[in-house]
Order: C-alpha cells, then structure tokens, then sequence
C-alpha cells in the first residue's frame, strides 16, 4: 500500500488538524480502537516536540504514514535543527521524577506508546523520527 | 476544547470543571486559567468532568498538576519544566493521591495518559459523580 503524506507550515494549533490527517490514515491502515489512539499520542508528542523545542513555535513538518510487513509507521520530518529523541535518556515514572523537561515527558510517553522509533537526519538537514506500531502484535 | 464551569456541594463546595474536546498544548493553559479564576472565587476543590475530553497529551498533564499547585496555594510552576513540574504531585503521592484534583469518567484514551505517566497515582479517578463529590 502506498505511503500518504501531508506537509503543514505547524504551530500548535496546527495539532487537532495533524491528529485527524493520521487518524484516517492509521483507521484506513488497519490500526484497532487502541493502536490508533496510542499512535495518535505518540505523534503529537513527537509533532508538540518539534514545534515547541525544535522551531520555538512554528515551522514546516511533514508527516508519512504507511504500513509495511503487519506493522504501521509514522514519519515527523522537520528542517529544526538536529535533535535525536532516541539517544534521550527515559525518566523513571517509579522513582521521585526525573528533571528532563516537558519534551522528555514527551519522549517517554512514546516510547511506551509505540513498538519502535527510529531516528535519522535527512541528507538535506532537520529531523526525521519514525514511530512503529506493529499491528499483528496487538490483535 | 470547551470549558463549562459549575458549583455542586458534597461534603464541601466542589468546582466541576467539564472538559469537551481534546486538550493538547494549543489549548492547556486555558484550563489553567480556569482555575486560577475559580481559585480566585473560592474554590477549595476541583473535580474535573472529562467524559467528553477526547484526548489528552502530556501538555494536559502539566495543566492538571498546575490546577492542583493553585489549590494547594503552592507557586504554580513554570509549564516548561515537564517532569519537574510533576514532582511535588509525584512527593505528595507517595502517600496516595492528592485531594485537591480529581477526575470524573476519563475515556479510555484520556486514561491511557494518566497510567503511561504514573499519574493515576496521584489523581484519583471516579465514576459515579455523586461519590467523586462525596470524596472530597
């Protein structure tokens, strides 16, 4: 199945906008009642992160959904400056909270939320981060 | 999102915020200001009706643990500082949940928020209104 993609010029408003774009994506994907709305999480924390701490308030994002071998990913591509989410240390939510800002706050709820993230820095600069449900898994 | 506000008493006045919506970061500090008017009037006890609250990120989070710092007549902190703004919540529910903030009917997805983060802990969650009324 082909890969559908969508560009915005994103600030925070742009959110609710972006969360109903991939949720017609993943639902049409085959993503369950669950799978969709932890994916829907996991990208607004990653779309909230680049907005807020990658651009400081607006800048261009595009998003790619696809699914591919029973699994569901989401790309957030941006041209912030580099900033990989996956080398970022996770807080432990057991012991007295960790003091790793509102975007790591973010980078947990991710990681619980989604199979895998992937990070890469496109050839023409900025951020790629792939986040990846697999769908079998979760049936 | 839209924010109704009413009186109930149960043992004490109680401030029922009613959420309808998705609550992320375009829309949390709404929410806060919120309840810094209800505080501002009074208000000693929050139940938040989120029945109809769609969605929630870790921005509406950062909101809940701020309405909680208003009651408690802490300095509300800086929205920025993420988990830091969570550790007085997270010290003060080492004992169990705080009783200032509590939640009425959070949907699955809204839940889902709260458990992924350990917030659950710290926010007690009811759903019957007569007894999250009682509770407080």
């Amino acid at each position: 199945m082909g890969k559908r993609s969508r560009q915005w010029q994103a600030n925070l408003a742009s959110l609710a906008e972006m969360r109903e774009f991939v949720e017609e994506c993943v639902r049409t994907l085959g993503a369950n009642e669950s799978q969709t709305s932890d994916i829907l999480l996991a990208v607004n924390e990653a779309v909230t992160n680049s907005i807020l701490h990658g651009y400081g308030g607006s800048g261009p994002v595009r998003i790619e959904v696809q699914r591919e071998n029973g699994q569901l990913s989401v790309s957030i591509i941006d041209l912030a400056p580099p900033f990989d989410p996956t080398r970022h240390t996770t807080p432990d939510i057991n012991r007295p909270l960790d003091d790793c800002g509102l975007g790591g706050m973010g980078i947990h709820m991710m990681r619980e939320l989604m199979d895998d993230m992937l990070y890469h820095t496109p050839a023409e600069g900025g951020n790629e981060l792939t986040l990846i449900k697999h769908l079998s898994a979760n049936l | 999102m839209e924010i109704t506000v009413s009186q109930l008493s149960g043992r004490l006045p109680v401030t029922v915020i009613a959420l309808r919506g998705a609550l992320d970061g375009s829309n949390y500090e709404e929410l806060i200001a919120t309840g810094r008017t209800a505080h501002a009037a009074g208000a000693k006890a929050i139940l938040l009706d989120v029945a109809e609250l769609t969605f929630m990120s870790s921005a509406g989070l950062v909101a809940l643990h701020n309405l909680y710092a208003i009651l408690k007549d802490e300095t509300e902190p800086d929205p920025e500082a993420g988990w830091a703004t969570l550790k007085t919540v997270g010290n003060a529910g080492q004992g169990g949940a705080q009783p200032f903030v509590k939640l009425l009917n959070p949907q699955p997805a809204v839940m889902r928020t709260l458990e992924i983060t350990g917030m659950n802990a710290f926010f007690e969650v009811h759903t019957d209104r007569e007894t999250a009324l009682q509770s407080f």
